[in-house]
């Protein structure tokens, strides 16, 4: 009863959020500075004219509530509105721009947990020793790179002086082109050549992340190693593996959790600065345009993927950790 | 930037895509070749050009598209009816020649005959009609993109296939320059929104319909494109099999996919890269662009503070404080030219020769300001009517926007002069410069770029009072000015014409609405088994002729 209470409560609390973010997305466009005709009315001789124009076919010149309430019923019917700048429903560019993102920024995502797992774990074992400072030394070294120089340096290193990874972009532009005007390809041809562009992307953003996780799982498990469930199991005699990743790692996990949940969440907000290096055509460059250009249907609907996905992956957090400490439910 | 058209283990290694060397089968590749391929035919079939660009296609449609690889796109996939040669000359394109009435109201071109569409479908004088006729039908609304192109057209009539008859309500001095720029649309594709003129909502969906030496292939948004030769191109048919356009985000990556054998050419190349490319065996190719950047004053008489800055002497002191060769040397490496005009030295005979940037004296500069009174304060900042001379300078995203400012402001601390830099988008800077509501009362100072096109009509018009909240980055209006601008217009004879428009540019040199900071040369860089490039000043790869991409071929 009390389970099921509080899943309710959270579900709730996960629907209003949404529904505040929305909204606040909605107003804080507004009140930005810029206009989203601006660049839009400034083409050769464009006159104030051709500007009034576009203010009416965006529905611009409603009062702001009748925009809101416009916005609102469409969203619920699903509708996130038209492109100013090129004119294209949202929706179909935004799940273009997810198909792209979100296979880089899981496995970015998946590398550092497994590495911020690995390096958090070695750290609090060997602690006081050089491997814990040399792990920490690491985690924090990627952690503190700038992301964009990081990117650059490893372009520099795997694509210009080693010429084992392609620079830039999803696919290599020669093949691509092949594909496009007929040429059969052989079986794979493609996918390996996906996989091979997805690997400097994702390891920056693993590289960059991973530092995170470590220190977590380091801090978690240090804290475990106190506790005196972790004694007694020293005590029955257990070997220090199974000590560590049978009793200590299993509870140190639970913060661990929700940073997870986190991640995966912002995993469909995909990342500016590493798609601007890579040429990564996703949904972080996809907003970043929209702001540049104010163009409030993409930046409603890129912000509503992120709100949607961030606080779904939240809700899940809560109610698996509801199922992982039941003493949160009380 | 404000910029009207604004105008590839090592099946990598030698810079073209070997298709024929086993990696892939290219029996369909050289099936549709024998078509459509270079007479002749031979191992031309495997060539795909890889394109690396910093710009990006941002639509397809011809009626939303703004940015410059758009433009250039277009230029290979349309017919247009004229096009530029490389002395900026008017050649035939797919009208084979052309006349005037003695009035200038009247233009006649006759077209090529025979021609067809990528799907098969006639390409004649109709489609030429029709195009224009929904131009100019729809520009206050849906063909807005193309309403400056078609100011003062009336009709535009198909007498028979190959004939088109274009009637103006007015001599237009420049009609070439705009024709030049126009698509000529299939209208079997386009007439399902001639009715409502909603072009803007249309679907592209590739294989596009072409009439030019390519079809557009395939495109996604923000990445790349790939244009396959049209077979059923009507003119001289291109080397290459396809071209490849890769979207790059960021400079250096860009430059690293080059060196990395990734691309074959980089369509315009940041500075910085050419010692690198240089030294790594790359082609590297420079001409005069007609990019500027310039320094803002506004220029709003009634611009109710900081009316000081609406002094002619105020400003000269300004331009002569700025020491524009440093500039040209630190922030451009010395790829670009400096000018005192707003029509670009890079536009040929309309640029005023005799218009030349103000000498760095800041001695003399120093001089003008205590004439005028405007005293040095203890922290050695000028008071000018009560007032420090200290004000805030609007920069847009600008490549090198901080280092051109942190110059600038040195050369104004110098002479007594405090700016401050305020940093916003493009779209905020913009709101900053027209506020409040396009009036242009409340800044001082800005810094921005433009991108301006071979003929001076447009360069001109953006001072004009009319581009109030629109293309004005100046507050700038003079009637005298204005009234030059119409008769440019209309004058058909190009040596008045040119009076005229030189004319103009003095006004402006005098006035000073703009201190021009440089022109910046438009750069280029290609593996050197590619020939047949021809740079221009928008470079290989640009909406002034087709020429490059249909001659481009590897050794």
């Amino acid at each position: 009863m009390k389970q099921s209470r509080y899943v309710l409560r959270r579900v709730w609390a996960a629907l209003l959020t949404t529904y505040v973010a929305v909204t606040f997305n909605f107003l804080l466009l507004r009140l930005m500075p810029g206009d989203p005709t601006s660049r839009l009315a400034r083409v050769p001789n464009g006159t104030e004219e051709t500007r009034e124009a576009l203010v009416r076919q965006f529905g611009l010149d409603q009062p702001l509530w009748r925009q809101y309430l416009d916005y609102l019923r469409e969203l619920s019917h699903g509708n996130l509105g038209i492109s100013y700048t090129d004119q294209q429903p949202v929706m179909s560019q935004l799940l273009d721009a997810l198909r792209t993102t979100v296979p880089m920024v899981a496995l970015g995502t998946v590398t550092a947990i497994v590495l911020g797992l690995a390096f958090g774990v070695l750290a609090a074992w060997w602690r006081g020793h050089a491997v814990e400072k040399g792990s920490t030394f690491i985690s924090m070294f990627f952690y503190a790179l700038p992301t964009q120089w990081l990117g650059l340096m490893l372009i520099l290193i795997f694509s210009v002086m080693l010429g084992w990874l392609p620079s830039a972009g999803m696919h290599d532009p020669g093949l691509t082109a092949a594909r496009d005007i007929g040429v059969s390809l052989p079986a794979g041809a493609q996918l390996r050549d996906t996989a091979i562009h997805l690997i400097l992307p994702s390891m920056t953003l693993a590289l960059v992340l991973f530092g995170e996780y470590t220190l977590v799982v380091r801090s978690a498990l240090l804290e475990t190693f106190g506790e005196d469930f972790v004694l007694t199991a020293r005590a029955k005699g257990l070997r220090p593996r199974v000590v560590l990743l049978r009793h200590a790692l299993r509870n140190a996990l639970l913060p661990v959790v929700t940073l997870v949940a986190l991640s995966i969440g912002f995993i469909a907000g995909g990342s500016i600065l590493i798609e601007t290096v890579f040429s990564w055509p996703g949904i972080g460059l996809l907003s970043y345009d929209a702001i540049q250009a104010r163009d409030y249907p993409m930046i409603q609907g890129t912000f509503l993927v992120i709100t949607v996905s961030v606080v779904f992956c939240n809700l899940i957090a809560d109610l698996l950790y509801a199922r992982l400490d039941p003493r949160i439910t009380t | 930037m404000r910029n009207p058209i604004a105008r590839g283990g090592n099946m990598r290694s030698s810079g073209i895509y070997k298709l024929a060397t086993g990696l892939v089968a290219g029996t369909m590749l050289l099936g549709a070749c024998s078509s459509g391929g270079a007479p002749g035919g031979e191992s031309s079939a495997t060539q795909i050009l890889r394109i690396g660009s910093s710009d990006e296609i941002d639509s397809l449609n011809p009626f939303v598209g703004l940015n410059s690889l758009t433009y250039s796109t277009f230029q290979v996939t349309y017919p247009y009816l004229v096009m530029y040669d490389d002395k900026l000359d008017f050649i035939p394109y797919f009208a084979k020649s052309w006349s005037t009435s003695d009035d200038g109201k009247k233009w006649t071109f006759h077209t090529v005959p025979g021609a067809k569409w990528s799907d098969g479908q006639p390409l004649d004088a109709h489609d030429v009609a029709w195009s224009f006729s929904e131009m100019v039908k729809y520009q206050d609304k849906g063909a807005g993109n193309w309403a400056s192109t078609v100011s003062h057209l009336k009709t535009v009539t198909a007498t028979d296939d190959n004939t088109v008859v274009f009637s103006y309500d007015a001599p237009v001095a420049n009609v070439l320059s705009q024709l030049q720029q126009v698509p000529i649309l299939p209208e079997q594709f386009w007439d399902t929104y001639a009715e409502t003129g909603k072009f803007k909502s249309a679907t592209m969906t590739t294989p596009l319909v072409s009439g030019g030496p390519f079809i557009v292939q395939s495109y996604k948004k923000n990445s790349s494109a790939t244009l396959k030769a049209n077979p059923t191109f009507w003119g001289e048919h291109p080397h290459v099999a396809g071209i490849s356009l890769t979207m790059f985000n960021d400079d250096d990556a860009m430059i690293a996919a080059l060196r990395n054998h990734e691309i074959d050419l980089i369509e315009t190349l940041p500075p910085s890269g050419i010692k690198p490319l240089t030294q790594a065996g790359f082609q590297v190719d420079q001409e005069p662009s007609p990019s500027l950047s310039d320094f803002i004053f506004n220029s709003n008489p009634k611009k109710p503070q900081h009316r000081e800055l609406l002094d002619p002497k105020v400003r000269e002191a300004f331009a002569l404080s700025f020491n524009l060769k440093e500039l040209v040397q630190t922030v451009w490496l010395g790829t670009a030219t400096l000018g005192n005009s707003i029509v670009p030295p890079a536009t040929g005979s309309w640029s005023d020769p005799s218009l030349h940037a103000a000498p760095y004296d800041p001695a003399k500069a120093n001089q003008i300001l205590d004439g005028l009174g405007y005293q040095r304060g203890p922290d050695g900042i000028r008071v000018a009517d009560g007032h420090p001379m200290s004000y805030d300078i609007i920069m847009p995203d600008l490549t090198e926007g901080d280092r051109m400012f942190s110059m600038v402001q040195g050369w104004l601390k110098a002479v007594g002069i405090q700016v401050n830099q305020k940093k916003v988008d493009d779209s905020t800077a913009f709101d900053l410069v027209t506020a409040p509501d396009g009036e242009y009362l409340d800044f001082d100072l800005a810094m921005w770029t433009w991108g301006m096109l071979p003929d001076p009509d447009f360069a001109l018009s953006v001072v004009l009072c009319s581009q109030y909240g629109s293309w004005s980055d100046t507050g700038y209006c003079n009637p005298a000015y204005d009234k030059l601008y119409k008769q440019q217009g209309t004058e058909l004879d190009t040596a008045k014409r040119q009076a005229i428009v030189y004319r103009m540019q003095q006004i402006l040199a005098h006035d000073r609405p703009y201190i021009f900071l440089g022109y910046k040369n438009q750069i280029s860089a290609h593996d050197t088994s590619w020939t047949g490039f021809q740079n221009t000043m928008y470079g290989p790869y640009n909406a002034l002729a087709i020429n490059s991409m249909v001659d481009v071929h590897h050794d």
